[in-house]
């Protein structure tokens, strides 16, 4: 059993697709709990992964490769999982998007993928997203968390234009709101009235589960 | 036309100490740009404040001026439904630099004095797979319809803050095959407890040599650090090639002071760093983000005494 666990960790790891679908076809197949595979396999793949690139050996390619090796595998696992109670408690939806006037994409697709391979329903609006989009994709999807980009001092006012736009159509207090890119930080998120800052893609996924296990 | 001396800017590089301008971006907004809005767009509808900002960096005693036109991609322009103000907004941009120059230097055989415009351009925003699901061909044709735009006398073309060298190379390329101009190319690396690695991870040594090989005739570093960790970083760019090397760092990281956000870095250190770049024989210096007028009078200061 923790030789199969230990061998989802491994395929996300090193980006192995076949492997990883190899793999989540025997768990679909029974051959092990599909939560227990995604929780202590495949997702401790993704966090070793983070690991690797906060100590400056795993770069956006590698990272890149284990996030789509993650999502695979979550769709072939995903019918399964659908049927336990589990699922629908863990219900999770982000609403995603660097705000409008900045096209700096990485770091918010980082984010949007590993969200995804952590089991959250991403919307990803992708970069020089209008501030109004984010407040009508919070309305369509229902959503319960917010996060933005801002890589530009020139634009990283766009957050801060959101989070007042939430608040005057009363949605507010239905999402959380998580902001990032270089120029922000804890003060400046504090400053806005947003949630929570997150210094990169893998601290930004931990304070996402915080923050919604919190509400 | 003006007639543009294609090989004096490259004249002046090989003398080295060359000081480019600050940051943009900052000024801009101190200029009261509202949050997303493109800044290309004033080149049409505020060019006083365009051209100001320009001649308060050639007053500091900056040398090259760079265009107001980082962004100014087709497609980029296109999604703020500027797709039609291509040519418009990039020839305004060196029209700009050139009568900014020309009001503070006066008449001259060049028309802008011993001073240079370098023509900006920045990374498309399109990513290259694994990243993203660009093709080269998608993002070549982004830097060709910027430049190939161009029809105002620039001195250079300044392709700046790349941080996937794919792209770069892809810029450069399109910068090589539709002008005559010398090319400087900058990358931005980030330091890792590894080292610096450009986010793609791509070494030091391994990103100029592929650009030296791509036909660049400056290459360099900009943005995402500040002037203490260039300067580690300057060495090793020194190291890696024997063209001259540009190193424009960010003025520290920025803090938000009653909500407007701001850089904590004082100009004096910032000045003190790029001086002691010179020492390690980097051949230019300027400022990225965050660094203003100010930061580049200092620089000059301090250049003046190392010559």
């Amino acid at each position: 059993m923790d030789d199969f666990l230990e061998n989802c960790r491994d395929a996300v790891l090193k980006g192995d697709r076949d492997r990883a679908l190899e793999l989540a076809g025997r768990v679909v197949a029974g051959e092990c709990d599909a939560l227990t595979a995604i929780e202590k396999g495949f997702s401790a793949g993704i966090r070793a992964a983070g690991d690797l690139w906060e100590k400056g050996e795993y770069f956006l390619p590698e990272l890149a490769f284990s996030a789509e090796v993650m999502k695979a595998a979550m769709e072939v696992i995903r019918p399964v999982l659908m049927e336990t109670e589990q699922e629908r408690k863990n219900s999770r939806t982000a609403v995603i998007g660097t705000v409008q006037g900045d096209i700096h994409d990485i770091g918010k697709s980082l984010v949007s993928t590993l969200l995804t391979a952590n089991g959250f329903n991403v919307i990803d609006l992708g970069a020089d997203v209008p501030h109004q989009r984010f407040i009508d994709e919070v309305k369509a999807h229902n959503a319960n968390l917010v996060c933005m980009s801002a890589l530009l001092t020139t634009t990283m006012t766009g957050q801060s234009l959101v989070v007042k736009r939430l608040a005057d159509e009363g949605l507010r207090s239905d999402v959380r709101v998580l902001v990032g890119g270089a120029p922000t930080s804890e003060n400046w998120a504090r400053q806005i009235g947003a949630d929570a800052y997150a210094s990169d893609a893998v601290h930004a996924v931990r304070v996402a589960k915080e923050l919604l296990k919190a509400s | 036309m003006t007639f543009i001396d294609r090989t004096r800017f490259l004249k002046r590089l090989d003398e080295g100490h060359v000081l480019f301008d600050g940051g943009m971006g900052s000024m801009m907004i101190a200029n009261g740009l509202p949050a997303g809005s493109p800044p290309e767009e004033w080149n049409r509808s505020r060019p006083e404040v365009v051209r100001r900002i320009h001649a308060e960096y050639v007053l500091a005693g900056a040398e090259v001026i760079t265009t107001n036109s980082f962004g100014a991609t087709p497609s980029r322009l296109a999604g703020y439904g500027l797709g039609d103000a291509v040519a418009e907004l990039n020839n305004l941009s060196v029209k700009l630099a050139r009568d900014a120059i020309a009001s503070v230097v006066g008449e001259s055989d060049t028309g802008i004095g011993d001073r240079f415009v370098a023509f900006s351009v920045g990374p498309t925003g399109k990513m290259l797979p694994p990243v993203g699901q660009a093709t080269e061909s998608d993002i070549g044709a982004e830097f060709s319809g910027q430049i190939g735009s161009l029809d105002e006398p620039a001195d250079l073309i300044m392709l700046e803050t790349f941080f996937d060298v794919r792209e770069a190379l892809l810029a450069l390329e399109a910068a090589k095959r539709l002008s005559s101009l010398p090319v400087g190319i900058s990358v931005t690396f980030n330091k890792t407890p590894r080292g610096f690695f450009t986010v793609m991870g791509d070494t030091v040594p391994d990103c100029m040599s592929r650009l030296v090989d791509g036909g660049a005739d400056l290459v360099g570093a900009n943005c995402s650090i500040a002037s203490k960790d260039m300067l580690e970083l300057a060495s090793l760019l020194r190291e890696s090639t024997s063209l001259p090397v540009l190193c424009q760092p960010n003025a520290g990281n920025p803090v938000v002071v009653d909500g407007v956000p701001s850089y904590a870095q004082r100009p004096e250190e910032f000045a003190s760093d790029v001086a002691a770049m010179y020492d390690l024989g980097i051949n230019a210096v300027g400022g990225c983000c965050g660094t203003t007028p100010e930061f580049i009078n200092h620089a000059s200061k301090s250049i003046n005494r190392v010559n």
